[in-house]
C-alpha cells in the first residue's frame, strides 16, 4: 500500500477532532525529520517561564502562544516546524507537557510548557489522529492505519509498547478513559461494531462489548453520575449505544448519533445530531432528552459553560463563520459571534476557564470568546493553516488527566 | 626515382620514410583522441522504466545511446504474461529510435523485453516495465530485470569466426608485402626453379588466407544475422538490409575478387607484382571494413577508432604475415644449396624482414596500447574481467614471441652472418658455423627455422585471442557492468541494527544516492545485537519525505523470502529525502531515519547502471598506457631507423 500523507488523510478524519471530548481537541504538526536524538530544535538552555493560562495555537509553520485576556501572541515556536499537519493535542495532567500529533511524519511532538520549547519528536505509528493521556506517565497515540495505540512513556519519550485495539488491524479509533474505570478503558473503532475493553496495565484488549454486526463506533462520552458510557454507532447505523461501565453490558441504544460533550457540572450531555443539539440528562439511567435546539449549518463542536445566568453551550459550525451560543435553560440560541472562516474541514473548539477558543484556518486566525462577556472577542492572527488549539489549564470538563 | 640495381635503396628509404610518417601520424592521432560515444544501450523509453500509468500506451518507444540500431526485437508482455506487441520498427530518420505498438489489456504490470543489434555487430538486451492502474512493481521482477540487462558475451562461434578472419587479414596483408620486400629481392641470387617453388608457396599461403577469409566472413555474417534469434533465409535477408549486412556483402565480394586474383596468379595470367599488389590492397580494403565496425570505431570514435584498429591489424600483419613467409619459404631457399650461400640468403631475408617486422611490431605496439587504454582504462578493469584476462594473456604471448624473435634476430642471425652487428652495434666475434657435410641444413639454420615456427605458432594463438577480444564485451564495458550497484546503510538502536539497502544505488557519507524516477528496490533488515537477522512483529513501513517540497510518501514493505522487507519505488523529485524505516522487531517499536539524495535526471543523461561503459575514460591507468604507447612508438621508431641504416650500410 502506498499512501500520500497529506491534507486528504487529515481531512478525512478531522471531522471528529473538534467535537471529541477534551483530551484530543486539535490537530497536529511536523517535527524535525531524522531527529534521532529526539531533541528539540532549540538547544540553548531555556528559561522556565511557564504557559499556564495561555492558548497554544498550532499553524503550519508556527505554534503561537496567546494570552487569551489580551489577545496577544506572547511567544511562539517556529524552529523545526515546516508545513506541519497537526492532529490531536494533549496536555498532561500536571500541565507540564503538551503532546501534539504531526501527521505528515507520523510523529508526536513534545512541548515543554515551562520552557515553551520542543523537547522531543517521537516517531509513532502510521496515520495517527487521536491521542490520549489515560495514565500519568503515558500518552497513547492511535494509529488509524493499524488500529492500535502507540504508548509513549513520558520519561523516556519513546514508544514503549503497542496495544492492538481494532479487530481488523486498522481503522480510525478513539479511547474512552476515566478515573472511575480503574485500570481499564474503552476503545472504539469505525470498523468494529463494539466497544473494546482495554487493560491499561496489561496493554492489551481483553474483551469487546458487541453492539451488533454492522457499522462501527466513533464518538464516545462518559457520564460519571449515571456510570454510562456512550458510543456513536457510525456508518449506516447512526444510533448511540449505551453501556453500563460497572457491568460492561450494552444497556440501551439512543436513536440519534453524533459528537458528544459533557457539561462542567456533569449534569447534561450535549449530542450534536446533524443540525440539532440534543441535551440529554447525564444523571439518569434512561439518558432522557431534556431539550433540543436546531442550529443552521453543520455544528461541529459544542462546549458547555456555567455562567452566572446559568448553563450555556457554545457551538462552532463548520460552514459558518459564527459561533452559536445557546442557553440550556431556555433551550434557544441567544447569541451568534463571528469567529472567522474555516477551509472546509470540521472546525475545532476548546474551552478553557471561561473562554471558548476556536481556530479559523482559512483566515489564519484564532477567535477567543470570553463567555461571561460575549462582547469581548479577540481575533488573533496566528498564521496559515491554524486549525488546532489547546488551553493550558483547566478546560472545564474534568476529563484531563486522572 | 633513383633506383639501385636491386632496388634496395629505394625500398629502404621508402620503408623508413613510411615508418616515420606512420608513427608521426599515430602520435598526432593519439593527441587528438577524444572518446565520446558508447555502445548501443537503452537510454530512455516511453513509458519510462517503472512508470505508473492510468492507461496503457498505444506504443512503447525506446531511445538508444551510442550506435545506431541495425536490428531490433521488442516484445511486450501484458499482466497475464501474454504477448501484446506488434512489429518492431526502427525509425528510418533516426536509427537510435525503436518503437512497437501494443494492445491495452488492462491494469497490471507490463514487461518490455528488448534486444538490438548495433552498428558494431554486437547485441545488447534488457527488460523494463511499467504499470497501469493501481498495480505496484514487483520486487523480484525488478531485480531480475536489472540483472538480465547485459551486453552479449559473444559466442565461441563468433570468436572463432573473428579469429579466422583476423588470421586471413594478416596473411593477405603481411604475406605479399614481406614477399615483395624481403624474399623476392634476395631470390634474385638463386635459381629459377627455386623461385618457382617460392612463387608456388606464396600463392598457396595467400590462397590459404583467402580460404580463411571466406570462412571468417561467412561465419561472422551468419552469426550476426541470427543474433536476434531468427534463423535461415529470412534472417540473412533481414541482415542484408542493414548497414552491417551491406558491409558483409562487400566483404563477400572482396573475398571473391581475391580468390579470382589468386586463380589468375596460379595460372600465370597476371604478373607476380600485379597479383601481390592486388591481394595486398584487397586485404587492406577488407581490413578497413573490419576496423569500421570494431569496438573502437563504434564505442570510441568512428574515425579514430577505425584508424587505430586498422593500424593495429596492419602492424600485426607485417609482423605475423612475414613470419608465415619465413616459416614456409626458408626451407626451399636453403635446400640443396651451398651452405654459405644458403646462410647468406637466409640472413639477407631475415635482415630485410627485421625492418618489416620491427615496423609492424612498433605499429601494433603503439596502437595496441592505445586500444588497451580505451578498452581497459583501469587496473581493475584489466584484472577483473574476461577481456582483461584475455588481453593480459595475449600481451604475455606477444612478449614471449618478441623474445623468440629477438633471439632469432640478434643471436642466431649473428651465427648465420659473421658480419652481423650486435644489439649495440658492435661486431661480435664470429662463431664457427657448423655445416653438415652432406650439404643439408646447419644446426643454426634449423634453429632459425624452428624459432620462426615457434614464434609463428605463438602469434597465431595471439591472433585467435584477438578474435575473442573483438567478440566479447571490452573490459571497460564489463567493468562498468558491475551488475546492479547496491548500497546500504545501517543505524543502531537500543535493541540492534536497522539496515536499509537500495538497488540500484550508491552510497557515500552515510547517504544513499539514487536516480530520479528510477525504480529502486528498498529493502529493510532488522538485526539484533548479536547481528542475527530478526523479523518484525508488525508491518514494516518506509516513510519518504522530500525536504524541499514536503512531499511525503508512506509505503508498507512486503516481507521477502529472505526475511527482509522490501518495496520498489521511483522517487518523484530530485534532491534531499529523508527515509524512515519503522517496524517492531522483538516487541520493540523501532523507527530509524536515513538520508537519501535523488540525482536529477536530465533527458540527455543516461544512467543505465547495467551498462556503465568506461570506454575512453581518462583514467590515470589509461594515461600511463597511452604514455607507454608513445614510448614504444619512439623506441620502435629509433629501432626501425637503426635497422634501416645498418641495412643501408651493409648494402653499400
Amino acid at each position: 500500500m502506498m499512501m500520500a500523507v497529506g491534507a486528504g488523510v487529515l481531512g478525512s478524519v478531522a471531522g471528529c477532532l473538534g467535537s471529541d471530548d477534551t483530551e484530543d481537541s486539535g490537530q497536529t504538526a511536523t517535527a524535525s525529520q531524522g531527529d534521532d536524538d529526539q531533541s528539540g530544535a532549540q538547544t540553548e538552555s531555556p528559561e522556565a517561564i511557564g504557559s499556564e493560562g495561555l492558548v497554544y495555537a498550532f499553524a503550519s509553520n508556527r505554534i503561537a502562544m496567546i494570552d487569551p485576556e489580551t489577545g496577544e501572541v506572547v511567544d511562539d515556536i517556529t524552529d523545526s516546524i515546516d508545513e506541519n499537519e497537526w492532529s490531536a493535542v494533549v496536555i498532561t495532567h500536571d500541565h507540564s507537557q503538551v503532546f501534539a500529533i504531526e501527521q505528515s511524519l507520523s510523529q508526536a511532538v513534545v512541548i515543554n510548557t515551562e520552557t515553551r520549547v520542543i523537547d522531543a519528536t517521537i516517531d509513532i505509528g502510521p496515520s495517527p489522529v487521536h491521542m490520549y493521556h489515560p495514565k500519568p506517565n503515558e500518552v497513547w497515540a492511535h494509529s488509524d492505519a493499524e488500529g492500535a495505540f502507540y504508548v509513549i512513556d513520558r520519561d523516556t519519550l519513546a514508544v514503549e509498547t503497542i496495544v492492538e485495539a481494532g479487530l481488523d488491524g486498522e481503522g480510525h479509533g478513539k479511547l474512552l478513559h476515566h478515573e472511575d474505570f480503574g485500570e481499564k478503558a474503552y476503545a472504539g473503532n469505525v470498523n468494529d461494531p463494539a466497544a473494546h475493553i482495554i487493560d491499561l496495565e496489561a496493554y492489551e484488549r481483553t474483551d469487546s462489548i458487541s453492539f451488533g454486526k454492522d457499522g462501527g463506533t466513533h464518538y464516545k462520552a462518559y457520564t460519571p453520575e449515571s456510570g454510562h458510557a456512550y458510543f456513536e454507532r457510525s456508518g449506516d447505523i447512526q444510533t448511540t449505544a449505551v453501556i453500563d461501565t460497572e457491568t460492561d453490558e450494552f444497556v440501551d441504544e439512543l436513536p440519534y448519533a453524533g459528537a458528544m460533550s459533557l457539561s462542567p457540572d456533569e449534569s447534561v450531555l450535549g449530542l450534536l445530531d446533524e443540525g440539532t443539539l440534543r441535551i440529554l440528562d447525564a444523571t439518569s439511567e434512561e439518558s432522557t432528552e431534556l431539550d433540543s435546539v436546531s442550529i443552521d449549518g453543520i455544528p461541529a463542536v459544542a462546549r458547555f459553560f456555567t455562567l452566572d445566568e446559568g448553563l450555556y453551550a457554545a457551538v462552532a459550525t463548520t460552514d459558518s463563520a459564527a459561533i452559536v451560543v445557546i442557553s440550556v435553560a431556555d433551550g434557544e440560541i441567544v447569541d451568534q459571534i463571528p469567529a472567522g472562516e474555516v477551509s472546509g474541514q470540521r472546525r475545532a473548539g476548546v474551552s478553557g476557564d471561561s473562554y471558548f477558543i476556536t481556530p479559523a484556518d482559512a483566515d489564519g486566525t484564532v477567535a477567543i470568546v470570553y463567555m461571561a462577556d460575549r462582547d469581548h472577542v479577540e481575533t488573533v492572527a496566528v498564521g496559515d493553516g491554524v486549525d488546532t488549539v489547546l488551553y493550558i489549564g483547566d478546560s472545564g470538563t474534568g476529563y484531563l488527566g486522572r | 626515382m633513383r633506383r639501385s640495381p636491386d632496388g634496395t635503396d629505394d625500398e629502404r628509404s621508402m620503408l623508413g620514410r613510411a615508418t616515420l610518417v606512420g608513427i608521426a601520424l599515430l602520435v598526432v592521432v593519439s593527441l587528438f583522441t577524444m572518446p565520446a560515444a558508447g555502445h548501443a544501450y537503452l537510454s530512455e523509453s516511453n513509458p519510462q522504466n517503472g512508470a505508473a500509468l492510468d492507461t496503457a500506451p498505444e506504443t512503447v518507444e525506446l531511445s538508444y545511446a551510442g550506435d545506431g540500431i541495425e536490428l531490433a526485437d521488442v516484445t511486450v508482455h501484458g499482466p497475464d504474461g501474454s504477448e501484446i506487441s506488434g512489429d518492431t520498427t526502427i525509425d528510418s530518420d533516426d536509427r537510435q529510435l525503436v518503437s512497437v505498438p501494443i494492445e491495452d489489456v488492462g491494469d497490471g504490470m507490463y514487461t518490455v523485453q528488448w534486444e538490438v543489434l548495433a552498428d558494431d555487430g554486437h547485441t545488447t538486451s534488457g527488460t523494463f516495465f511499467f504499470t497501469v492502474g493501481e498495480e505496484q512493481l514487483d520486487r523480484d521482477a525488478v531485480r531480475d530485470t536489472y540483472s538480465e540487462d547485459d551486453d552479449d558475451d559473444g559466442t565461441l562461434f563468433e570468436s572463432g569466426a573473428k579469429g579466422i578472419l583476423l588470421l586471413a587479414l594478416i596473411g593477405l596483408v603481411g604475406i605479399p608485402i614481406t614477399a615483395w620486400v624481403a624474399v623476392y629481392p634476395v631470390s634474385g641470387r638463386i635459381t629459377s626453379t627455386t623461385i618457382e617453388q617460392i612463387d608456388l608457396r606464396i600463392i598457396q599461403l595467400v590462397a590459404g588466407s583467402a580460404v580463411l577469409l571466406a570462412l571468417g566472413v561467412v561465419g561472422l555474417g551468419l552469426t550476426r544475422s541470427t543474433a536476434l534469434g531468427a534463423t535461415g533465409g529470412p534472417a540473412v535477408q533481414q541482415f542484408i538490409g542493414t548497414t552491417l549486412g551491406t558491409i558483409w556483402l562487400g566483404q563477400l565480394a572482396l573475398t571473391g575478387a581475391i580468390v579470382g586474383i589468386l586463380i589468375a596468379a596460379y595460372r600465370n595470367i597476371i604478373e607476380r607484382r600485379a597479383w601481390l599488389a592486388a591481394v595486398f590492397f584487397g586485404g587492406i580494403a577488407m581490413q578497413l571494413t573490419v576496423s569500421w565496425s570494431s569496438h573502437s570505431a563504434t564505442a570510441v570514435d568512428r574515425l579514430q577508432g577505425t584508424v587505430i584498429d586498422f593500424v593495429h591489424i596492419f602492424g600485426a600483419g607485417l609482423w605475423v604475415g612475414g613470419l608465415v613467409v619465413l616459416a614456409v619459404v626458408v626451407q626451399p631457399l636453403v635446400r640443396g644449396r651451398e651452405p654459405i650461400a644458403a646462410r647468406e640468403s637466409v640472413a639477407a631475408i631475415i635482415r630485410r624482414y627485421s625492418i618489416v617486422a620491427l615496423t609492424g611490431v612498433t605499429l601494433a605496439g603503439i596502437t595496441g596500447l592505445f586500444l588497451a587504454a580505451w578498452h581497459a582504462p583501469t587496473a581493475e578493469a584489466l584484472l577483473g574481467t574476461l577481456y582483461g584476462t584475455v588481453l593480459t594473456t595475449k600481451t604475455g604471448l606477444v612478449l614471449f614471441a618478441l623474445g623468440i624473435g629477438g633471439v632469432v634476430r640478434f643471436v642466431l642471425l649473428r651465427s648465420l652472418d659473421p658480419t652481423a652487428q650486435g644489439v649495440f652495434g658492435r661486431t661480435q666475434p664470429t662463431p664457427t658455423v657448423p655445416v653438415r657435410e652432406d650439404g643439408g641444413e646447419s644446426t643454426t639454420l634449423r634453429r632459425v627455422i624452428w624459432g620462426v615456427r615457434i614464434e609463428l605458432v605463438v602469434l597465431i594463438g595471439v591472433i585467435l585471442l584477438s578474435g575473442m577480444l573483438t567478440s566479447i564485451p571490452t573490459a571497460a564495458v564489463a567493468a562498468g557492468d558491475e551488475g546492479i550497484p547496491q548500497a546500504s546503510i545501517e543505524t543502531e538502536h537500543d535493541g540492534g541494527v536497522v539496515e536499509l539497502s537500495a538497488l540500484p544505488a550508491d552510497d557515500a557519507n552515510d547517504r544513499l544516492f539514487v536516480h530520479e524516477y528510477e525504480p529502486v528496490i528498498y529493502e529493510a533488515t532488522f538485526r539484533d545485537q548479536s547481528g542475527e537477522q530478526i523479523s518484525s512483529d508488525r508491518t514494516v513501513r518506509l516513510l519518504a519525505t522530500h525536504e524541499e517540497s514536503d512531499t511525503a510518501i508512506e509505503i508498507d514493505l512486503e516481507e521477502t523470502q529472505d526475511g527482509t522487507y522490501a518495496t520498489v519505488q521511483a522517487l518523484p523529485a530530485h534532491g534531499d529525502w529523508d527515509l524512515r524505516v519503522s517496524g517492531q522487531p522483538e516487541d520493540t517499536f523501532v523507527a530509524e531515519w536515513f538520508e537519501l539524495y535523488v540525482i536529477i535526471d536530465h533527458p540527455e543523461h543516461t544512467h543505465d547502471h547495467s551498462h556503465g561503459d568506461l570506454t575512453g575514460e581518462q583514467t590515470p591507468f589509461a594515461g600511463w598506457l597511452g604514455l607507454l604507447g608513445l614510448v614504444v612508438g619512439v623506441i620502435g621508431m629509433v629501432a626501425v631507423s637503426i635497422e634501416t641504416i645498418r641495412f643501408g650500410r651493409r648494402q653499400h
